[in-house]
């Protein structure tokens, strides 16, 4: 086989396992976006920012794709990957915030939020807003996502008792935000 | 289930369904920004691809003599404002792209900052290239006089049909005005360029080049050297199996960039002085950081002299990893000094510390690593901008020079 050969078949082989991963993702993409994107506006509160989260989390899937075991496993992945994406979001806007006091405005009330508080779920989501970032999650993905507490664990990584003593605090802090305690 | 569970549960679900799919953006594949490139040649991209990624912006001039006299690593932000130095460009600039007030489609916008303060001094709108076949996001790279910037876009509108823009930022001496202007830069449709950077004199333009005529493949791919001024073009190509990226200057004579393929990996030095030519004979190796475990090579940046080069390596171990922006002697690969050190998460920090831009005195540079600030040095300072302000801007989406 000559050089330009062996070149060809690298090539071919290449392009077959980036055909693979492309189509993978964009199915994942097909079937899951919009509860992603759902998940990270209840997280971040912020629709244009929860849709570039989860973008910027599919690049990340497509790059990855490669290194997850389970293909089935990727919509767990992609979850993670748009709660971390969140949490940078956060740690970002926070630093933004720092050095560009306009935004301050932004923080409490987004004029672009169609959920004016005008219903029972603008009060809810600003409850959210309460929580720490964990215990946002937890919430988030126990009464939203419905994942049961093994779930969440295995989603966040840490131990089923952590999920339930966060969900415990978070539910104190959202019973008095709300007027349920 | 509790009261206060099932009202979270019924306003969680009711505000979600206020987002509607027929809302949402479509996906953006990636298609050859960095983080990963692509070589056309092994892999056509798909006419549709469209993704923005974190890029080098890089302006490199003058001596490189103005070196901090102690060694000192980093390990962190800085607590309190650090003065620029001498030789710190005054200004930097950022573009991104942005979904918000885009009615679903990206917005591009381009911001010029403070290098001291961070402060924010103007905010422009760029026409934002957005075809049906899709664009990727906008970069910048700029010259050696702190004032002048350019913002470019590309996209694919079909396998033979790609696209360029280019736009002159130019600023006022107190970084508050600034005038945006298109450029006549002109490109064979069928021509695929990527990773522009702008030499230190402002007067050339130097990219990567693919030609790609038919979707099989591409038939060669190489370096572009574009005089704005006359429209000249000098190209050095080859047809090896492979591509070049993460294009920079070094000084106004040559130009450094990572050449990926199946046999060969590495950044490489070229000199411009002859009329163009083979990319691979006309060019040598020079130190380069080790590719990471996902094989993704850092960016690099070469000095005006050529002697070092600045780059960045991660090391990741269970769950963390540690990145370190080093020195390199550019002949012998050997470590000269390290500059700054990080240690997070793996996630964070694989493929997520890079030079962005170095001034074109001493060592400043621009750096991503993960958190975007300047590095003086040794000593770190965060900076807003990067990724943008703009509440929804995210890391991937923006780019940074001065």
């Amino acid at each position: 086989m000559t050089g330009k050969a062996v070149d060809a078949a690298a090539s071919q082989g290449e392009a077959s396992d980036r055909a693979d991963r492309a189509e993978a993702v964009r199915d994942l993409f097909r079937n899951h976006h919009l509860e992603l994107v759902r998940l990270a506006a209840m997280m971040l509160g912020d629709i244009p920012a929860a849709e570039d989260v989860v973008q910027d989390a599919f690049e990340r899937l497509h790059r990855h794709w490669r290194g997850i075991r389970e293909p089935s496993s990727g919509l767990a992945y992609a979850r993670s990957c748009v709660l971390n994406g969140c949490r940078t979001a956060h740690r970002r806007v926070a630093v933004a915030r720092k050095y560009a006091p306009r935004l301050a405005g932004q923080q409490g009330g987004d004029a672009r939020d169609p959920v004016a508080a005008v219903d029972d779920s603008a009060q809810v989501v600003a409850a959210l807003r309460l929580l720490t970032h964990r215990q946002r999650e937890v919430v988030v993905l126990r009464y939203y996502a419905d994942l049961d507490v093994a779930e969440i664990a295995e989603t966040l990584r840490i131990t089923p008792g952590a999920v339930r003593a966060v969900t415990s605090r978070a539910l104190a802090v959202l019973g008095r935000a709300l007027g349920e305690d | 289930m509790t009261k206060l569970e099932e009202r979270l549960r019924r306003g969680m679900n009711r505000y979600s369904e206020r987002i509607r799919p027929e809302s949402l953006p479509p996906l953006r594949e990636p298609s050859g920004r960095r983080p990963r490139r692509t070589v056309r040649w092994l892999a056509p991209v798909a006419a549709a691809a469209v993704v923005v990624g974190v890029i080098v912006g890089v302006s490199l001039a003058g001596q490189h003599t103005q070196r901090p006299s102690a060694l000192r690593t980093g390990g962190g932000a800085t607590a309190t404002p650090v003065p620029p130095g001498p030789g710190m460009p005054p200004y930097y600039a950022t573009v991104f792209q942005t979904y918000a007030g885009g009615g679903g489609n990206p917005l591009t916008k381009a911001e010029v900052l403070d290098s001291a303060t961070g402060a924010e001094l103007k905010s422009l709108s760029v026409p934002t290239l957005f075809t049906q076949g899709g664009a990727n996001g906008a970069d910048i790279t700029a010259a050696a006089n702190d004032r002048t910037f350019v913002i470019y876009e590309t996209g694919t509108v079909s396998a033979r049909d790609r696209i360029a823009w280019f736009f002159l930022l130019r600023l006022a001496a107190n970084g508050h005005s600034a005038t945006l202007s298109r450029m006549r830069v002109s490109m064979p449709r069928a021509l695929a360029v990527d990773y522009v950077a702008l030499s230190p004199n402002g007067r050339m333009l130097a990219m990567q080049e693919q030609y790609c005529p038919n979707p099989g493949g591409c038939e060669y791919t190489g370096i572009r050297v574009v005089t704005i001024a006359t429209g000249a073009v000098r190209t050095w190509t080859t047809k090896e199996n492979g591509a070049p990226f993460n294009v920079s200057w070094a000084g106004n004579t040559r130009v450094a960039f990572l050449w990926e393929g199946p046999r060969l990996s590495g950044y490489r030095l070229m000199s411009l002085t002859g009329p163009g030519g083979s990319l691979l004979k006309a060019s040598r190796s020079v130190a380069s950081p080790s590719a990471e475990q996902s094989g993704y090579f850092p960016s690099a940046l070469v000095t005006a002299d050529g002697r070092t080069v600045i780059t960045s390596t991660v090391s990741s171990g269970t769950g963390t990893a540690t990145a370190k922006i080093v020195e390199l002697d550019a002949q012998t690969g050997k470590l000269l000094r390290v500059l700054y050190t990080v240690t997070g998460s793996a996630t964070s920090l694989g493929e997520g510390c890079n030079v962005l831009s170095l001034g074109p005195v001493g060592i400043h540079l621009l750096v991503a690593c993960p958190d975007f600030g300047r590095l003086d040095g040794s000593v770190f300072k965060p900076l807003p901008g990067f990724p943008s302000p703009s509440r929804s801007g995210v890391s991937q989406q923006s780019t940074g020079a001065w």
